[in-house]
This record gives C-alpha cells, sequence and structure tokens, in this order.
C-alpha cells in the first residue's frame, strides 16, 4: 500500500480579500490562524493574519489536503517562495472593491510566474456586492497577459457553496494539466 | 494570448467555406421566408448570432413557426422574451426547434418599438441554454463527428456555467487542448450527450471554434490512453460528492 500523500494548495491575495475566511470556510474547525489586532492603516480591518492560516483536510484515501493561507500584507511576501514550493495548486483571491485590483492582481500573477510557472491556478473575485461593475474581463485579460489564461470565479469566501465552486474549478484546472502533460 | 482573444473566432475557424467569410450578408434558404435581413437554417443563423455576439452591435428578432419569441439587444447584451411560455421553458422551445427559427435583423427604432416596457434579461445566458436543448444542429454535429477538434478560446462567463462541474472540466481541458467529442469523453469520463451540449452553447455564444481535420476521410484520432486524470480531483470529488 502506497504512503499517504499530501498536497498543498496555497491561497495568495491582498488584505481582506478573505483568504482566511476561505481557508475557514474549506476546512471547517481544523484551522490553525495567526489572526491579530490590525495595526496597518492601510486597511480598515479589525484583525489581520501575521504568519499564515493553516488548515487540513483528509481525503478519502487517506491522502491529506494541506490548505496554506498567505498574509496579506507585502511585508510577508518572503514567504511566498516558500508555499509555492510543491504546490498542488493555488488561489488568487483579489478584492473587487479595491478600484485598483487588477493592477493589484500583478504581484502575485509576477510572483507564480517567477516561482511556480506551471502550477495550476485559479482566480477568485471577491466582494462584488460592493462593486457590482467590477470589470471581469478585465481580470481575464491581465491574467492572459502575465501569466496564462485562468478562470476568473466570482465569489463570496463567506458562502460554503461559492468556495466550494472556486476549489471545484481549481481542481478542474489541476485534473487538465496533468491529462494535457500526460496525453501530450 | 492577447491577440487570439482578439480574433473573431469565425474568422479563426479553420477549412472553413469561402462562404463563411461573406456571411455578413443575409442567407435565406430555399423554402425558407424571403423577408429582406431575414435568417434561418442552423448553420447560418448559428453564424450571424456568433458575429452579432462577438461585435456586440445590433438588434434583432427570433421567430419560430411564425410566432415572435424573442428579442435580442447585443449592443447591451440583453434578451427580452416575447410571450414566454409557461412550460416548457423559452429555450428548450427554441433548442429543440432551432432548425426552424428565423433570425430578423431589425433596427434600431424597430427594436425599441417592441421592446417597450418588457423585461430585459442577460442575452447569453438565454443563448447558453438553448444550445443546451439539442435540436436541429446539422452542420456542427457532423462536423463533430468527422472528428472536429473544439478549441476554447477563454472562460466562458461563471453565470453561463453556474455549478455545472462537468462545464469547469471542459473549460479547463479545452483551454489547454483542443480535443475531439470522444476525446473529451474518453479523458474525462464524460457521456458525449453533456460533451455536446457544451459544445454547442460554447460555439453559440462565441467561447469557441470548431477545426475539422485535412482529408475528405478523416479518421478517428488514435484513442487516448486510458483516463488517469489528477488522483488529487478525483479524491476532491470523490468527497465532495455528486454535486462536484
Amino acid at each position: 500500500m502506497n504512503a499517504p500523500r499530501e498536497h498543498k494548495i496555497v491561497v495568495l491575495g491582498a488584505m481582506g480579500a478573505g483568504k482566511s475566511t476561505l481557508v475557514r470556510a474549506l476546512a471547517g474547525d481544523r484551522v490553525v490562524d495567526t489572526d491579530v489586532a490590525n495595526t496597518d492603516t492601510a486597511s480598515d480591518k479589525l484583525s489581520t493574519t501575521v504568519a499564515m492560516d493553516y488548515a487540513d483536510i483528509d481525503l478519502p484515501n487517506g491522502d491529506r489536503l494541506r490548505l496554506y493561507g498567505t498574509p496579506g500584507q507585502a511585508r510577508f511576501d518572503f514567504i511566498w517562495p516558500v508555499l509555492l514550493q510543491g504546490a498542488s495548486g493555488v488561489l488568487v483571491l483579489a478584492d473587487a472593491s479595491d478600484t485598483a485590483f487588477v493592477d493589484a492582481l500583478d504581484r502575485y500573477l509576477l510572483a507564480l510566474r517567477e516561482h511556480a510557472p506551471a502550477v495550476p491556478a485559479a482566480i477568485g473575485l471577491s466582494k462584488l456586492d460592493l462593486a457590482p461593475h467590477a470589470d471581469l474581463e478585465a481580470c481575464t485579460t491581465r491574467a492572459a497577459e502575465v501569466l496564462r489564461a485562468l478562470p476568473v470565479v466570482p465569489i463570496d469566501p463567506r458562502s460554503d457553496a461559492a468556495v466550494m465552486m472556486l476549489m471545484d474549478v481549481l481542481m478542474s484546472e489541476i485534473e487538465a494539466m496533468e491529462l494535457v502533460g500526460l496525453h501530450a | 494570448m492577447a491577440s487570439s482573444l482578439a480574433a473573431d473566432p469565425d474568422h479563426r475557424e479553420r477549412r472553413e467555406s469561402l462562404s463563411s467569410h461573406v456571411a455578413s450578408a443575409p442567407v435565406v434558404q430555399p423554402g425558407m421566408p424571403s423577408t429582406p435581413g431575414a435568417i434561418s437554417g442552423s448553420k447560418p443563423l448559428t453564424r450571424r448570432l456568433r458575429q452579432y455576439v462577438w461585435q456586440k452591435s445590433g438588434h434583432a428578432m427570433l421567430s419560430l413557426d411564425g410566432q415572435p419569441r424573442l428579442l435580442l439587444d447585443f449592443a447591451h447584451d440583453h434578451g427580452i422574451a416575447l410571450s414566454p411560455p409557461a412550460s416548457p421553458s423559452l429555450a428548450q422551445v427554441l433548442g429543440e426547434g432551432f432548425g426552424r427559427i428565423v433570425l430578423q435583423e431589425l433596427p434600431q427604432e424597430r427594436f425599441d418599438a417592441l421592446a417597450k416596457g418588457q423585461f430585459h434579461q442577460p442575452l447569453r445566458p438565454i443563448l447558453w441554454q438553448v444550445a443546451q436543448h439539442g435540436g436541429d444542429w446539422d452542420d456542427l454535429g457532423r462536423r463533430l463527428l468527422r472528428h472536429a477538434r473544439i478549441r476554447l478560446l477563454r472562460w466562458p462567463d461563471f453565470r453561463l456555467l453556474a455549478h455545472q462541474h462537468d462545464g469547469f472540466r471542459l473549460c479547463s481541458l479545452l483551454l489547454k487542448k483542443p480535443c475531439t467529442v470522444e476525446e473529451c469523453r474518453q479523458l474525462l469520463d464524460l457521456d458525449a450527450n453533456t460533451v455536446e451540449a457544451f459544445v454547442r452553447s460554447a460555439y453559440l455564444c462565441g467561447y469557441a471554434m470548431v477545426e475539422t481535420p485535412d482529408g475528405t476521410h478523416e479518421k478517428a484520432p488514435a484513442v487516448a490512453a486510458p483516463p488517469t486524470g489528477s488522483l488529487l480531483a478525483r479524491m476532491w470529488r470523490s468527497l465532495r460528492g455528486p454535486s462536484a
């Protein structure tokens, strides 16, 4: 019998985009978070993640899905390459209520291009209720220009169904990457 | 990538007949209405709708068996149902009668007069749903049977895909590798009807193009190895249950 394997999913994204909420929605109470009171004046959040969110999910074959939510502040960028190493997939969350959210995506897309260019990824666009006219097409185009065609999924991280759908899309990307690699 | 997104999908399709390049001219087939600007027959209708959607301009009306059914505003991506039947749905009626639909191009003033006070809905979801109901799609069906490959040009709007996991899987695959219906079926372990319905919708809404292989006696592509897929994706689906 094969030893159980571990599959790492990394969640990147801007401060306040909903990364911690997404990890909690996926893993329920099996979450280790490092939230503290926010002292960053760039954000009006009451608390924020200072190390990372971590959760794991047992898969039916004994494997384990490990979720890593990265802190959103720029001063923690150094942790990204470490986390991206060996990742099975990446979720990038963007905050649609930020008027510059398309430009803000560049940080994450460029990090993926440099450290994990072939790792399957999907973009979740949150807070669309605060920005109903946010330009999803611009987001899609930017991803294609900087990295490759990525799915851009409208998401409310507070909704379990929406979070599951984003994970379904990421799993489709993981599956397709492997199929194309196998049958190229 | 940016250039491929900018190209009109009809112009990118390979080995289409010369007539496809003059598709902006109204097409009236024998036995079909001869009203100026009227288009009927599944192939000309599909081609014209794809052009309208891509150009994001123009107005039209779809009639079925002489009865006006749907107003289309391509500039604003709106559809307006006319005398919607309670059951079956408008999408089902139009999908199953697709080969008998007549498209009438409308000037702005005529459209405005007909649409005044009516309920506007997003157009693309209507077209997507129409194509989910397989009616008369002779030309596309024949090309798919002759092992034409489907290439997806970009991710469709997730309002169209809703929570259809099979649709996500087809999008992911076809964006990375153009495949025949049979290849999609085998690689993703899907039934042919699911694949064909997705292809019809993606094609009609301008998200996909169909590449017909060379030669008159096309052979089926070599059958791929049995699907191994991704262990992680399979485990995730197993965890999620049948809804995934």
